[in-house]
């Protein structure tokens, strides 16, 4: 961004000042430093930061910021992994801090209308009294927005069998760049025309800026049941996850965590996880209680033929909590086995788990950094957590290169560059690995459908330019800021 | 020629193409560089009677020789096929692993995969198994300009790229031409079964629903149907005004708990008489079901209706009341906790005192007074002539239809004039 | 406004603790002051990354970034729930202590820090006699005659926000004179106690049924000569200077028994920074490993009645309960299941949990007097969740969320009273139906 371009939306604050209320303007150098980064290991500059409270206030701000050509970043909670929050290119950032109203529930359609910066947790502790919650449940649910959701399409541990972030949205509203607003559907399961909907659901914040979403609630299940169980190696966990969808079943949640995870979780939270295992699986299950107890039998025996150390089930909220609390701290925890950690996200198909992890712990002993592995075994959805540290020379470089190299084994065994943190500025110019230049254009041509400006976050998911690879990394690592890693 | 192609009563004037797989077709699209010219997409042709009166029609573009399953991984709960697999012919195999498809569109026999999906073809079974775009997890489409595109892949989970094949899912072959699908699996319940009730009043179809809705049943599916559906149907059942059906599934004591709760809830209802059917029994009932198209496939009048559960109370309550005033003859299925509804009537042999586009119009008038939507998905040929089969949509999405439309196929070669967004 | 040439980096700063955070976002949620505002530089993370750029010479501490930081709360809730384990506590507390230099601070406020904070609070004697005549103030009508006035808006919102505060003293003093108070039964074990410095002359009342509590619990209660504040709130507004001097005085204070006996502390503050004197002095080599064991001794009074097992008595309270968490209890001390349990065990109440009661409300030590709007609007939500949970009752385990609560509540006109969960307990035994 160039000193007149900055000087031009410096000028701007005044108006915006006008559109959205005095104390909801940044500009001070502090103040835009704060909105730098994301979750993730990028940063960018934004010249502005904007808080609005309304629909109209976002068309008038989009509209401004057209008419002088402004990039516009629309920011949730800022929890990405990708980048995609960040204001690459400078320009407007609209956080969507202040529009977090739940707006209507209705209990009989299972519906509600949210603003996109509810918090997920929020609103399934909002609607939970009435036996009803909001299925997608990213593990960084008590922080992260609807809104950012929907841009990127999030999973979590239940949506293997629930479905991610599209499959609960029946329809929302929409700023587009021109500042025109719109819904795309409605509150009906199913409509006329395109798809609107689903194309703008993992967008990533580059077609429109959501500011209203329908939501499908679901009803509590009427029994949860919860299984631990630890094997010698990973190999048997991952052949028992196999068997477990082989024959057929699709329990709530089917999560893996390796030794290193264990031990980290162990360490932080004292989940009482069994010592000496390879790896441990979680599993979950819910429903109706005589099909919950019918499939946790037939896991349990599928389980028994790889030689688990032990089977642990809890029935009741506080056990399965306790069960869960390594799982859900082990982020966190890996701090505790290395300064840093770079955390991967890509998808194989369920029946290669075997094969991806033998390759990716070769690929951990032939340079010598450790990998954690974390997994949504059961959709495929790995997230290897490469250990470093960064004040070591040369650490960072390496690390990258690594991660580009598991997402290249990902590709060539079927699988796919992200399964739940997006594309954004991290993985841009590794679109190539799986995609033709025919693939992108096509997508690109969306955009363009969309809007001719590329003025909504701008720079994100297609590569950057030449080649993949070299770029990418050079690039990364020059944004990197000390111990942004993630 | 084959009838198969005909649409709307016309052939195409240059006849018909038959890609046996994606080069063939990219080839067969890039081809036909006339900017003039329209290519119609056909698949099984169930459905290729849906949207406004064909205005031009050069090529018949016929897939049913893509019909391929090209990888079924079982225990992965994936498979990947051509468009022009029959919906029949993939459940055929996948069912010897255990394994289904959870799309249970109308003739699967004849209906495609490619074709279902772009047509957003409807199925009963979306209660508890989800819209079926749920089940798309790859797409491999070509363009109108015969360049092939593909985004999604073979795994489950997966937010690499814009999620392309959203767009192909019911845009009716406006976009591109769908080549290969990749679909995640569903294992088929262990058992299953169908319980149906009648019902005398129409508050008793909703209080019921609304109660199995709220309970712990999960059922398949749900569906009410009047004694017009009944009797075209054949079902042998006391005489009723609803007849609701409800099929439920799983492992054997999860499948009785549900039963048992179902009839539980039915005591309370007293005028109820009750059936249950289990397995093959139960198939055959839906399969009729699904396959009911009207009276005569030739003149029936199909509309289509997106509500939800509660607005659909008023909203029937409102048509029936109308149907009865002007004694009209119609078959009416209804989904109550999904939202939707199906009305059939004969648009030529009816018996009603009022003419067809008064009719139309004020059933799609009840409809948008309940905040709902109303789609003719079927009308005779001469009834198209100029009529709005869509129905109104907001002008934003319109215009970015529209967009989409330009920005894709800007010669309009695929369906030209047929679908929302060729409208004026 | 300082040279930025001149602070090129924070020295003060512990840079791998600094560098544990890895901006995740997970405590957003959990910041009063981001969830009042919505703005991320009113955020834990929104403050940390203004700490590493300082750090990193991209910024100066300009009066901007001071404000950020001023605006803290201190309540540490981002601590409890951030993954990494960054140590907020420490990096705010080093932060405020090492910025004091910076500050353009008038000559008044100074002076006024000087005598409250330094010489006032920690002095026993010298806070007796003011706040006698604070008492005198409040009992003699002037306070009336004053908030009616309302000429202390026009001085200062802060003044009129230290006048709302001033406490009605309760009951006579409680004195730390080396007393011994003893159990009905033969006590168990004997346990020490921290009177602290505003809480024995303020709330005398409220001291003496804690101590009956654990009489209850068949207890000895000790109450240690020579002690004084713990200094927490000296660490709160950047002087780790004095706090570090009173932590060393309050070690000899409670050396003098076997030097084992449970240090037990009714007020949340007090124990959360009297648990952490071993990190306050961990660079001092006469006191760090005395500091150590010292912290390994504090336990905060509802823990300690909920694992002695405390039997309530048979008086019934009929009401409807609350609890708001105390922020240095739940957040520092982790303890967030005992005050519950001990007021569930309570004959005739209704325990009701109150929506978002693990945020604070808003007090911070002396933060509702130096930053009476933001304290104000964090309140204002807690007052509104209470008004929604229908208790009549808010129980709390700190005197500064004490007062606060107590002064939302007067404001709104409704009918709670806020009471300590020892006040409670004591009430099963002392009242009669
Ligand atoms: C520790 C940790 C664990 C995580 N676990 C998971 C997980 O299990 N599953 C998972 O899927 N993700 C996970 N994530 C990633 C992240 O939380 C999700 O991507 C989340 O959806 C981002 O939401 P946000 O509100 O923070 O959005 P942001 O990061 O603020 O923004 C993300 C994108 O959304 C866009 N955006 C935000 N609001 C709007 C709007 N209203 N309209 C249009 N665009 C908008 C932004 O422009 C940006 O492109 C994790 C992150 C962390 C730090
Ligand atoms: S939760 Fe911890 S790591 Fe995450 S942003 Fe907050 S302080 Fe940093
Ligand atoms: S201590 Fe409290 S107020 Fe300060 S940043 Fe943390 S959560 Fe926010």
């Amino acid at each position: 961004m160039s000193q007149s371009e900055l000087l031009e939306i410096k000028n701007l604050v005044p108006e915006l000042k006008n559109i959205v209320g005095s104390d909801y303007v940044l500009d001070d150098k502090a103040d835009l430093l704060v909105y730098e980064y994301d979750g993730s290991i990028d940063r960018g500059n934004p010249v502005v930061i904007v808080l609005p409270q309304s629909a109209t206030e976002i068309s008038s701000v989009l509209k401004l910021a057209r008419s002088h050509s402004i990039p516009v970043v629309a920011r949730g909670a800022g929890t990405g992994l990708s980048g995609g929050a960040i204001a690459e290119h400078g320009g407007i950032v609209i956080s969507m801090a202040r529009m977090n109203k739940i707006l209507e529930v209705n209990a009989d359609d299972r519906y509600a209308i949210v603003e996109p910066g509810v918090v997920n947790l929020d609103l399934s502790t909002h609607v939970g009294p009435q036996g009803l919650y909001y299925a997608p449940d990213p593990s960084s649910q008590r922080a992260c927005t609807i809104g950012g959701n929907i841009a990127e399409n999030s999973g979590g541990p239940h949506c293997l069998a629930y479905g991610v972030t599209t499959n609960h949205v029946l329809g929302m509203e929409v700023v587009l760049a021109d500042g025109s607003v719109t819904w795309f559907g409605e509150n009906e399961r199913d409509g006329i025309g395109y798809d609107l909907r689903g194309i703008t659901i993992g967008s990533e914040g580059t077609l429109a800026i959501v500011t209203k979403i329908s939501v499908r609630l679901l009803r509590s299940p009427e029994h949860v049941k919860t299984m631990l169980m630890a094997f010698e190696t990973i190999e048997d966990a991952s052949a028992a996850v196999t068997g477990i969808i082989g024959a057929g079943m699709v329990p709530a949640a089917l999560e893996m965590m390796d030794h290193f995870c264990i031990k980290a979780a162990e360490e932080a939270v004292g989940a009482g996880y069994p010592e000496g295992a390879g790896a441990v699986l979680l599993v979950e299950l819910d429903g109706l209680f005589e099909s919950v107890e019918e499939e946790s039998d037939e896991i349990e025996a599928i389980c028994r033929e790889f030689g688990p150390l032990e089977i642990r089930v809890a029935d009741d909220a506080m056990e399965r909590e306790k069960l869960w609390s390594g799982r859900k701290g082990v982020l966190g925890a890996l701090g505790r086995l290395a300064p840093n950690y770079y955390l991967v996200d890509g998808t194989i198909p369920r029946t290669k788990l075997v094969d991806v992890l033998k390759q990716i712990n070769e690929l951990s002993e032939r340079s010598g950094y450790p990998i954690a592995n974390l997994l949504h075994a059961g959709d495929g959805n790995l997230h290897p957590s490469i250990l470093f540290d960064e004040r070591k020379p040369g650490d960072v470089e390496n690390i990258l290169a690594i991660g580009a190299e598991i997402l290249r084994i990902c590709v060539e065994s079927g699988g796919v560059l992200s399964g739940e943190h997006g594309i954004g500025l991290e993985k841009q110019d590794q679109m190539p690995l799986m995609f033709s230049d025919e693939d992108m254009a096509t997508m690109s041509l969306l955009k363009i459908a969309f809007e001719t400006e590329d003025l909504l976050n701008p720079g994100k998911v297609f590569p950057t330019g030449a080649g993949c690879g070299d770029i990418s990394q050079a690039r990364a690592i020059a944004r990197v800021g000390p111990g942004a890693y993630i | 020629m084959k009838t198969k192609h005909i649409v709307d009563g016309v052939q195409p004037s240059e006849g018909a193409i038959h890609p046996k797989n994606r080069d063939e077709l990219s080839i067969a699209l890039s081809d036909v560089l006339d900017s003039d010219k329209v290519v119609v997409p056909i698949g099984g042709a169930t459905r290729l009677q849906i949207g406004a009166k064909i205005p031009k029609y050069d090529y018949a573009l016929d897939l049913s020789g893509m019909n391929q399953l090209v990888a079924h991984n079982s225990a992965d709960l994936t498979c990947v096929a051509q468009a022009g697999a029959t919906l029949k012919s993939l459940q055929d195999v996948l069912k010897e692993q255990g394994q289904f498809l959870a799309i249970d569109a109308a003739f699967p026999e004849q209906a495609t995969i490619g074709g279902i999906l772009a047509s957003n073809a409807p199925g009963y079974m979306r209660w508890q198994l989800a819209h079926m775009r749920d089940m798309v997890i790859g797409m491999e489409v070509v363009l109108p300009s015969g360049t092939i595109t593909k985004s999604g892949g073979p795994v489950v989970k997966n937010v690499s790229g814009y999620d392309m094949a959203r767009l192909h899912i019911g845009g009716y072959g406006t976009l591109g031409v769908i080549s290969e699908i990749s679909f995640k699996l569903t294992p088929l319940p262990r058992r299953q079964g169908t319980f149906i009730l009648g019902f005398q009043t129409e508050n008793d179809l909703h209080n019921f629903s609304e109660e199995v809705f709220r309970s712990h049943v999960m059922p398949l599916a749900l569906a009410g149907i009047n004694s017009e559906v009944t009797k075209e149907l054949n079902l042998k059942f006391p005489a009723s005004l609803y007849l609701v059906l409800v099929r439920i599934g799983g492992r054997q004591m999860a499948f009785l708990r549900q039963k048992e709760i179902l009839s539980q809830i039915a005591n309370n209802y007293q005028y109820a008489h009750t059936e249950f059917f289990e397995e093959d029994s139960s198939d055959v009932l839906w399969e009729k079901l699904r396959d009911f198209r009207g009276y005569n496939i030739n003149t029936s009048i199909l509309g289509r209706v997106f509500s939800t559960p509660t607005r659909l109370r008023g909203l029937l309550a409102h048509i029936s009341e109308y149907l009865q005033k002007i004694e009209l003859k119609v078959a009416l299925s209804v989904q109550p906790g999904f939202g939707t509804m199906e009305f059939y009537f004969d648009g030529v042999s009816n018996s009603a005192k009022v003419d067809v586009e008064v009719i139309m119009s004020e059933i799609h008038r009840i409809v948008l007074e309940n905040n709902s939507h109303l789609n003719y998905e079927q009308l005779p040929t001469e009834l198209k002539n100029g009529f709005n089969m869509w129905g109104p949509i907001n002008r934003g999405s319109l215009d970015l239809m529209k967009s989409l439309r330009r920005t894709y196929d800007p010669t309009r070669k695929l369906n030209r004039g047929r679908y929302i967004t060729d409208s004026e | 406004m300082v040279e930025a040439q001149e602070i090129l980096k924070l020295p003060w700063l512990n840079e791998s603790e600094l560098y544990k955070c890895v901006h995740c976002g997970f405590c957003l949620q959990a910041c009063p002051t981001y969830l009042t505002t919505g703005l991320e530089t009113e955020s834990p993370r929104g403050r940390i990354a203004l700490m590493k750029a300082v750090n990193e010479g991209r910024l100066e501490i300009s009066d901007q970034v001071m404000r950020h930081w001023d605006l803290c709360i201190q309540c540490r809730a981002c601590e409890d729930v951030c993954p990494s384990g960054v140590p907020y506590g420490n990096l705010i507390e080093s932060t405020m202590d090492q910025i004091r230099d910076h500050r353009k601070i008038g000559f008044i406020p100074r002076l006024a820090y000087e005598i409250s904070l330094r010489h006032l609070i920690p002095n026993q004697r010298n806070l007796a006699i003011v706040v006698s005549m604070m008492n005198l103030y409040v009992k003699s009508g002037l306070q009336k005659v004053v908030r009616k006035t309302k000429i202390l808006k026009l001085i200062s919102k802060r003044f009129e926000r230290l006048e709302k505060m001033t406490p009605a003293v309760n009951g006579k003093f409680f004195r730390a004179e080396g007393q011994l108070y003893t159990a009905d039964v033969e006590g168990t074990e004997t346990i020490q106690m921290l009177s602290g410095c505003v809480m024995p002359l303020t709330q005398g009342n409220q001291m003496r049924a804690a101590v009956r509590t654990l009489n209850k619990a068949n207890k000895d209660v000790e109450v240690p000569l020579n002690q004084g504040c713990c200094g927490a709130i000296n660490s709160h507004v950047g002087d780790l200077g004095k706090a570090k001097e009173l932590a060393r005085a309050n070690i000899e204070a409670f050396s003098k028994g076997s030097g084992t006996e449970p240090i037990i502390v009714n007020s949340a503050g007090c124990g959360a920074r009297m648990r952490e004197y071993g990190h306050l002095l961990s660079d001092d080599p006469d006191y760090a490993s005395k500091a150590v064991d010292f912290s390994k001794r504090v336990v905060d009074i509802n823990e300690y009645l909920d694992q002695a097992k405390l039997q309530p008595g048979e008086t019934s309270i009929p009401k409807t309960v609350t609890y708001q968490d105390s922020c240095h209890l739940a957040n520092v001390q982790k303890v967030k299941d005992a005050p519950r349990n001990l007021i569930k065990s309570i004959d005739g109440i209704d325990f009701c949990e109150l929506k978002g009661s693990n945020i604070c409300c808003g007090a911070g030590g002396t933060y509702m007097i130096t930053e009476p709007e933001m304290s104000e609007a964090v309140l204002a939500e807690k007052i509104r969740n209470l008004v929604d949970s229908g208790a009549d009752i808010i129980a709390t385990a700190n005197p500064g969320c004490f007062m606060q609560l107590d002064n939302g509540i007067k404001a709104a006109g409704i009918n709670v009273e806020v009471k300590y969960v020892t006040d409670l307990l004591d009430e099963t035994y002392t009242k009669s139906k």
